[in-house]
């Protein structure tokens, strides 16, 4: 298994966008996007909805022709080639079973679209019915279900055919918050025991990020950032991917000089050292800080006083004023207690140079 | 609870319709049934004694058989022809846009509201002997015998697809509109073809609004007296025609025992087309 | 070749569908003496001449008096059970649902063959039946969207008005009837175009001084009358009808 992952590498790739753009008219859905997902891995498209997520899975999955560029599955062009001829599993939003249809026959009409044989066909169905643990519901109809009965019937008739990639379009959108979170792992589960390629498209951060190998951040018709969940959960490097996987304090920032291999940022009228290099001397930047990086302490240069209060159980939000500017903190409640930390009071702020994240926007 | 002197009116509320339609509905419908069970006098009377002669008469009569097969045919012809055009044309509409979709249904259902006589005679201007399609014939082959092309089954035809179209053209569009868009890429990302994915999806989930609009399509067909009647002449008579006749020459009986033989055509179609569309289901 | 077959059957139905009817429309202008294709010319004289036949003016007449009162009445028929249906379940509710859709689906030839002999043993005059039967023929077109209208209207309103001290009626006045006003105004529509269009069973009932317009040019066709008299007199007829609808639409549009 290869562990490491570079954003473009052909060698492993099974799905390739090259340049694939989408026009409707004037209006610009995809505008020259370059990906590769590779063999085995579950890849998350997220972003919020209009980003062009749908786009491109309709691409991807053949429903649509992208207007340039072309869309490669194991190394062949498929860019023109109908979505019946592609062998790609696809879970739909809303699931899409045939209403007049039982879950055997949903399950079966990939295979008999294959021109299986009958024994062969039952077989494989009842397989992939025990896979998802659905065997006993058989002869159900789609309505007969519940969500979470009607989720895993189409996730078995998406893998049924040993499909060469597997598109989940917003699989667990109709599914209440706790089913949601059990069939993401049993999903994954079932994924990582076939190996199977697979595209996952959601608007969810928490479902992209716990289940996919990788992630890439959609906005505006543009791919903003590909990697690990932890890579551009942590270091994000525009201020849309900062604050759509979660809650972050965006600084701005002036490059006051260098020492050695650390860069003095002034921020809040302090200044900070970051260890990164190739930043413009007087220059203003975007800074990224998520409030869970940050701790409450008696003394730091960071000295502020406390705006708001708000206990969430484990954890506390706090809000903290540090010579106008504003810095959210969330913490866990029993240390925030410690640090005599009240409405008015004066408190210290610190965090490790290193969770200050340099964006890339030009800072407007 | 509601007081009993509030309530009374709301009985009122539907004894009101409910006596009407049953006097001038139920009630004559009944008295036709007991009619075409009586013998006939040459008055429009009748001599009230009991008779199934109305009936049987017409099952030993060869006349009648013939008759009945031609009407029952130009029914089947209609339901056919129907089904050809009003699928296509369905699943063109089904993938307009909302604005387009109703504009489309609009224009469709117009004729509706146009009388049937209004319809006939239209094909009487294009069909009949200085009509439009002789005058475009003769435009091309001056010299051609011009032809009468009023008074034959394709005449028909061309009349009760007027009637019949708009009907089937809406409920079919209604119920392709009604599929999920998703069942469908669902089907052809699994390898259905075009063909499979209307065999296997659009075709189970629109057959109970087919089923409709053939229901619909027959019976409108079966009594449509006065489209047969101008575009078919006295050489192509229905069924409906001998009903008009009888009633017009004071054989009431007889008209009457036709009329429940036309319903009773009508009926076993529908239980067929039922039959054939709950079958298929299990 | 897909394409290609939708569209030639989106042709050929259009052709089928609507062509006939465009085709009367467009001879009523015609400045000829018979039906001739194209037109020499455009004039309104056949209008005039319709208007000359009294049979044809008076049948138009006769026409428009029928739908409009008919239609008042099938409305009202069918409000009523409407009322009743929507705010009730059981077997009195189905009962009238049945009753009052089955004219929908009963051919027309028949039932005004069964008024025809019905009236007759009852010694009902020509107008009456008229009446009758097209208010029978109509009920179905106005009790469907009644319905629907009020279902739309939750009864909660009805109760809130009666809580604030309306009785019964002053509540379905001040409350109700408002809010189904579009509905009752679709409903009339609709009932005005059934009956003005109205064919086969009238074909039965009609008689000397209650003679509609499609009957009469029914005859007047089979008698091989002046043709363009016809046309001119149906496209007054589709004319009327069109305008009721346009009008119904702008006037009872839903909010």
């Amino acid at each position: 298994m290869k562990q490491q992952h570079s954003p473009i590498d052909g060698s492993q790739a099974d799905v390739v966008l090259a340049g694939v753009e989408k026009r409707y008219g004037n209006t610009i859905a995809l505008r020259s996007m370059d990906l590769s997902i590779e063999r085995g891995e579950l890849f998350a498209l997220l972003g919020p909805s209009g980003c062009g997520k749908s786009t491109t899975l309709r691409l991807i999955a053949g429903f649509e022709q992208p207007s340039a560029g072309r869309v490669f599955v194991r190394g062949n062009d498929v860019t023109r080639i109908p979505s019946s001829k592609r062998n790609f599993g696809i879970v739909f939003q809303g699931f899409a079973l045939f209403p007049h249809m039982t879950v055997a026959q949903n399950v079966g009409f990939g295979l008999r679209m294959r021109k299986l044989q009958k024994s062969e066909m039952k077989q494989r169905v009842m397989s992939a019915l025990e896979l998802v643990g659905l065997d006993h519901l058989a002869d159900r109809y789609p309505r007969q279900l519940s969500g979470g009965q009607q989720q895993r019937a189409a996730l078995a008739r998406a893998i049924v055919i040993e499909p060469d990639v597997l598109v989940l379009d917003e699989p667990m959108s109709a599914l209440d918050k706790i089913l949601r979170d059990r069939m993401q792992v049993e999903i994954r589960r079932i994924q990582q025991r076939l190996k199977m390629t697979t595209i996952l498209v959601t608007h969810d951060q928490e479902e992209a990020l716990g289940m996919a190998d990788r992630v890439g951040v959609l906005n505006g018709g543009r791919i903003e950032q590909v990697g690990t969940p932890r890579s551009i959960y942590e270091t994000p490097r525009t201020t849309f991917v900062a604050t759509f996987l979660g809650a972050s304090n965006l600084l701005t920032g002036k490059v006051e000089g260098y020492d050695g291999a650390q860069a003095a940022i002034s921020v809040a009228g302090r200044v900070i050292s970051i260890p990164r290099g190739g930043l413009e001397r007087g220059a203003t930047v975007p800074l990224s800080l998520r409030p869970e990086k940050i701790r409450l302490c008696a003394h730091s240069p960071f000295m502020g006083k406390v705006k708001e209060m708000t206990y969430k159980g484990s954890t506390t939000y706090v809000e903290v004023d540090v010579n106008g500017v504003s810095f959210a903190i969330s913490g866990d409640s029993a240390q925030i207690r410690g640090q005599h930390c009240e409405v008015g009071n004066l408190v210290g702020l610190e965090w490790d140079a290193r969770d200050v994240v340099v964006l890339e926007d030009v800072a407007s | 609870m509601i007081p009993a002197y509030y309530k009374a009116p709301r009985t009122l509320l539907a004894i009101l319709p409910l006596c009407f339609l049953a006097l001038f509905f139920l009630v004559p419908v009944g008295y036709l049934f007991i009619l075409s069970f009586v013998e006939g006098n040459a008055f429009g009377g009748a001599h009230w004694t009991f008779t199934t002669a109305n009936y049987t008469g017409m099952l030993g009569d060869r006349f009648y058989i013939v008759i009945a097969v031609r009407t029952i045919s130009i029914s089947l012809i209609a339901c056919v022809l129907n089904v050809i055009l009003a699928f296509p044309v369905a699943l063109f509409a089904a993938r307009l846009q909302s604005v387009w979709k109703s504009v489309f249904l609009t224009i469709a259902t117009v004729p509706l509201m146009v009388s049937n006589i209004v319809r006939a005679f239209g094909w009487v201007v294009i069909l009949g002997r200085r009509g439009i399609l002789n005058s475009v014939l003769q435009f091309f082959a001056p010299q051609m015998v011009l032809r009468q092309h009023l008074f034959s089954i394709q005449a028909i035809c061309f009349g009760l697809l007027t009637i019949t179209l708009p009907f089937t053209i809406m409920f079919l569009t209604n119920a392709v509109s009604g599929i999920d868009r998703k069942n469908i890429e669902a089907a052809e990302s699994l390898g259905a073809t075009r063909w499979g994915v209307f065999y296997h999806i659009i075709l189970p989930l629109t057959k109970s609004a087919l089923a409709s609009g053939l229901m619909v399509v027959f019976f409108l067909t079966l009594s449509a007296y006065v489209t047969v009647t101008l575009l078919g002449g006295p050489r192509y008579k229905t069924l409906v025609g001998f009903i008009y006749d009888y009633s017009a020459t004071l054989r009431w009986p007889q008209a009457a025992a036709l009329s429940f033989v036309l319903l009773g055509i009508g009926l076993a179609f529908a239980g067929i087309v039922q039959l054939l569309v709950s079958e298929r289901k299990k | 070749m897909r394409r290609m077959v939708l569209y030639s059957a989106v042709g050929i139905s259009a052709f089928l569908t609507l062509v006939p009817i465009f085709l009367v429309l467009v001879q009523a202008f015609s400045a000829g003496e018979m039906l001739t294709f194209p037109l020499p010319g455009l004039s309104v004289k056949w209008f005039v001449r319709a208007y000359t036949v009294p049979e044809i003016r008076e049948s138009f007449l006769f026409s428009v008096i029928l739908a409009v009162v008919s239609s008042v009445f099938s409305v009202m028929l069918a409000l009523c059970g409407a009322l009743y249906v929507s705010r009730n379940g059981g077997v009195l509710s189905r009962l009238v649902t049945i009753l009052a859709l089955v004219p929908l689906v009963f051919p027309a030839f028949i039932l005004g063959l069964a008024l025809l002999f019905f009236f007759k043993a009852g010694g009902v005059n020509a107008k009456l039946g008229l009446l009758i039967a097209h208010i029978v023929i109509s009920i179905p077109y106005a009790f469907r969207p009644l319905v629907e209208a009020l279902k739309e209207t939750p009864l909660s309103l009805e109760e809130a008005a009666q809580s604030l001290g309306a009785g019964p009626l002053s509540s379905f006045v001040l409350v109700t009837f408002p809010q189904i006003a579009a509905g009752v105004g679709t409903a009339w529509v609709f009932c005005f175009v059934v009956s003005f269009s109205e064919l086969s069973a009238t074909l039965f009932l009609a008689g000397p001084g209650a003679m509609t317009l499609p009957v009469e040019l029914f005859s007047y066709l089979e008698f091989q009358g002046d043709q363009l008299v016809v046309a001119a007199a149906s496209t007054a007829q589709v004319l009327l009808t069109l305008g009721m609808v346009f009008l119904g639409n702008r006037v009872f549009r839903r909010r």
